[in-house]
């Protein structure tokens, strides 16, 4: 027990009075004996676990040691986000630490996912092991909401509304909609505040709630009940379980080797294939005409286009969290192997299939196949990002006003050009075919304005179905030339 | 440690420092293709940028608007216009520090032609403007890049542009709409009794070609429409309480109702 005469002792100089108490050498035996000495053969074998709960544990200290160095350059301020994020770009390895950070993010959550779906497999989530799951579920809603509040911290158009409508959602629950809704923004709409809170979610109070979880889930798996291989392999288990491996070197060498392996991987990839998207700098008086959800709630975007109102959406986004939450107390028959489980293994697979469904529905909400004039020039021109006038290497913009459609017989149009115009053409024609327009007519104007920067104009006269008059329709946008020659800039873009 | 697992182990070390090795030299072009493309990627957030809040004044090549905007692509601006404003720092910063916060009187009196003078306003967010920092930094840098046409060292290929579409139906007939709206308090048309505040516009689509020499009739028009007193009739001589009314129409505004009074013959 501490008592006063510890802290005066303390303060006084004397001799320290040992605390008796046995929370901090319980503490500090729980963090320091995490690992056993001795694992069950069958837990380095591949085929067992996939070793997902490994790659996620990775792939989570990937971006722990990025994101504690990209903190040293990013600023969060309305002002400054997108700049900081920007010039990381202008840091030696600052890309490749922000690609790293952002890929490994996305592997994080993938991994998470899939751990999950390998664990209810195996029905591994039963018995002893349900306080375990109900951590790793933590942990995995812990891992989605790291995601999502890092997204914002670019600051670009695309996480800046996207975040806007995910949080928004929060405001449609009854009763405390609005008040969590201003917490979570800290305001009407995101500013400085609501950037704020998303940093210090992201950065301190989601790591502090997923490390001493994690260390929970690792030690009940590690020293509790070991890991849950496929019942099948039952006989063989057991005869694994009678055969240990030590912690040194079996398992330590196949984890380190496992280490290499996913960061040479991933340190590949991103140098030489992958770059973390930046958009357009946020701006909150102009809402893009398509609002993408980050990849793993593209699902509840697809859910919210098919759902008449957002209550109802939300409490069908709430739901499946809830019932896999508490899968082990409402699934309480004894462990069998997948195979014996037909209506668990139905109703798994009809929910992944339905996953899939809806993350497609939510992908292709935003792009619209309306045949519009605006939506067509969206679609090739859009206000926010790259389309498809911006594929094109700046060298193949021949300078000239082009007419879409048109045969012809000027053989310095470079060919990525020809192919644009088709392409753009093929699209006019489809406009046509849904009897939108009586008749159309485009051209792509390509000049010159300053030394290597170029405007392209897609101008547009349409004579709509339901109309005498003709329109015209015109978008612009600008290129450079600037390191367009740089070998590796071309290699990557 | 079984020998076949220290050997995977060594070589995936040595594939990995292979690989941050080949990263590290290439790491320094890197960077410069990086600042190259920021560079461009600045510059042509500016030329959109100055298309969408400059050009109305200082002319869509930085060639001047009239009496409204001074060119800021010409030879002048980068060689004598800091002499001019008694600016010492660099031509971008001022160029910057103008975008940003305007300016509190300008240099060269009468440009707005109506005994006042056109005034550059602040354009900064703190300052009551749309922009921010980056923006204005971006702009700084489109006008900056003008820099090699403006001194000649560099001639850019021209190409023949269609001219804008001021026959199409629907132009004028929109430009009809935007007169009967904001025009017709003060103008009158043959057809369209207005108010007298300002001279009738009947045949202004023929009498504009010749009013000012050196301008075309959609030149004079727009002009007319920017900075009313640049040009005055006979007989509205005292009637100095007239106002550019640039400011009340959008570009697409002032261009259809161009291609409606041009009809007006």
């Amino acid at each position: 027990m501490y008592n006063g005469d510890f802290f005066q002792s303390s303060l006084r100089g004397q001799q320290r009075v040992e605390a008796k108490s046995q929370v901090l050498p319980g503490i500090s035996s729980f963090f320091f004996h995490l690992r056993p000495r001795h694992y069950p053969a069958g837990s380095i074998q591949f085929s067992n676990t996939l070793y997902l709960g490994f790659f996620t544990a990775l792939f989570l200290a990937v971006e722990v040691v990025t994101g504690i160095l990209l903190m040293v350059y990013y600023t969060p301020t309305p002002a400054s986000a997108y700049q900081s994020v920007q010039a990381l770009a202008l840091v030696p390895f600052g890309q490749l630490l922000r690609d790293l950070h952002r890929l490994g993010g996305d592997l994080l959550v993938l991994s998470a996912f899939l751990h999950m779906v390998r664990v209810a497999i195996s029905g591994s989530y039963k018995g002893p092991r349900r306080f375990t799951w109900l951590t790793g579920s933590v942990l995995f809603f812990l891992v989605l909401a790291l995601a999502f509040s890092g997204y914002l911290l670019p600051w670009d158009q695309l996480s800046y509304w996207a975040v806007t409508v995910g949080t928004g959602l929060f405001g449609a629950l009854p009763g405390i909609g609005s008040w969590l809704l201003e917490i979570l923004r800290g305001g009407p709409e995101i500013g400085a505040g609501g950037l704020l809170r998303f940093y210090v979610l992201h950065v301190v109070l989601l790591p502090v709630a997923v490390l001493p979880l994690l260390a929970v889930h690792y030690y009940r798996v590690a020293r509790l009940h070991g890991i849950s291989p496929p019942i099948c392999t039952a006989a063989r288990r057991n005869s694994d379980n009678l055969r240990t491996v030590s912690l040194w070197p079996t398992v330590a060498v196949r984890e380190l080797q496992l280490t290499l392996l996913t960061l040479f991987l991933l340190i590949a990839i991103v140098a030489f294939a992958y770059d973390a998207p930046l958009g357009e700098p946020a701006n909150p008086l102009r809402t893009p005409s398509h609002i993408e959800a980050p990849w793993f709630f593209l699902w509840a975007q697809g859910l919210l286009g098919i759902c008449p109102a957002t209550l109802p959406a939300l409490v069908l986004i709430i739901t499946p969290g809830l019932l896999l939450l508490l899968l082990p107390w409402y699934d309480r028959r004894q462990r069998r192997p997948f195979g014996q489980r037909p209506w668990f293994a139905l109703a798994l697979l009809v929910s992944l299939c339905l996953l899939l469904v809806l993350t497609f529905l939510g992908a292709r909400i935003q792009q619209p196949i309306s045949h519009s004039p605006e939506t067509l020039l969206d679609a090739l021109v859009p206000v926010d990002g790259h389309g498809p006038l911006h594929t094109l290497a700046y060298d193949e913009l021949t300078l000239g006003v082009h007419t879409v459609g048109s045969v012809r017989t000027d053989t310095k149009i470079s060919s990525g050009l020809e192919q644009l115009l088709t392409f753009i053409d093929s699209r006019l024609r489809g406009a046509a075919e849904s009897q939108r327009f009586s008749e159309s007519s485009s051209v792509l104007i390509i000049e010159t304005i300053q030394p290597e920067v170029k405007r392209i104009t897609l101008r547009q006269s349409v004579r709509l179905k339901d109309s005498t008059a003709a329109r015209t329709f015109e978008r612009t946008v600008y290129r450079h030339g600037f390191g367009e020659t740089s070998l590796l800039s071309g290699a990557k873009k | 440690m079984e020998g076949r697992e220290r050997r995977r182990l060594t070589f995936l070390g040595l594939a990995l420092c292979c690989l941050l090795f080949i990263v590290g030299q290439q790491e320094e072009r890197r960077l410069e293709a990086a600042a190259a493309v920021q560079a461009g990627e600045a510059v042509v957030t500016g030329a959109r940028l100055y298309s969408e809040n400059c050009r109305k004044c200082h002319g869509s090549r930085g060639e001047g608007l009239g009496q409204l905007g001074p060119a800021l692509a010409d030879q002048h601006f980068f060689t004598g216009r800091m002499a001019e404003v008694g600016w010492l720092l660099d031509l971008d910063q001022y160029v910057a520090a103008t975008v940003a916060g305007g300016r509190m009187m300008a240099t060269r009196p009468l440009y707005a032609g109506n005994g006042t003078t056109a005034v550059m306003p602040p354009w900064a967010l703190d300052q009551g403007g749309p922009l921010r920092v980056d923006e204005i930094i971006a702009i700084s840098r489109f006008v900056m890049h003008w820099r090699a046409t403006a001194l000649g060292t560099i001639i850019l290929p021209v190409i023949d542009l269609p001219p804008a579409d001021r026959g199409d139906p629907a132009t004028i007939k929109a430009g009809g709409k935007v007169f009967s709206t904001l025009c017709l308090s003060c103008h009158a048309l043959p057809d369209l009794p207005g108010g007298q505040g300002g001279p009738t516009l009947a045949g202004i689509g023929v009498a504009a070609s010749g009013r000012t020499p050196g301008l075309s009739a959609t030149e004079y028009i727009r002009q007319s429409v920017l900075i009313p007193d640049a040009f005055v009739v006979e007989g509205y001589d005292e009637k100095t309480d007239t106002q550019g009314c640039g400011a009340l129409l959008s570009e697409v505004q002032l261009e259809a109702v161009t291609a409606f009074l041009l009809q007006r013959n």
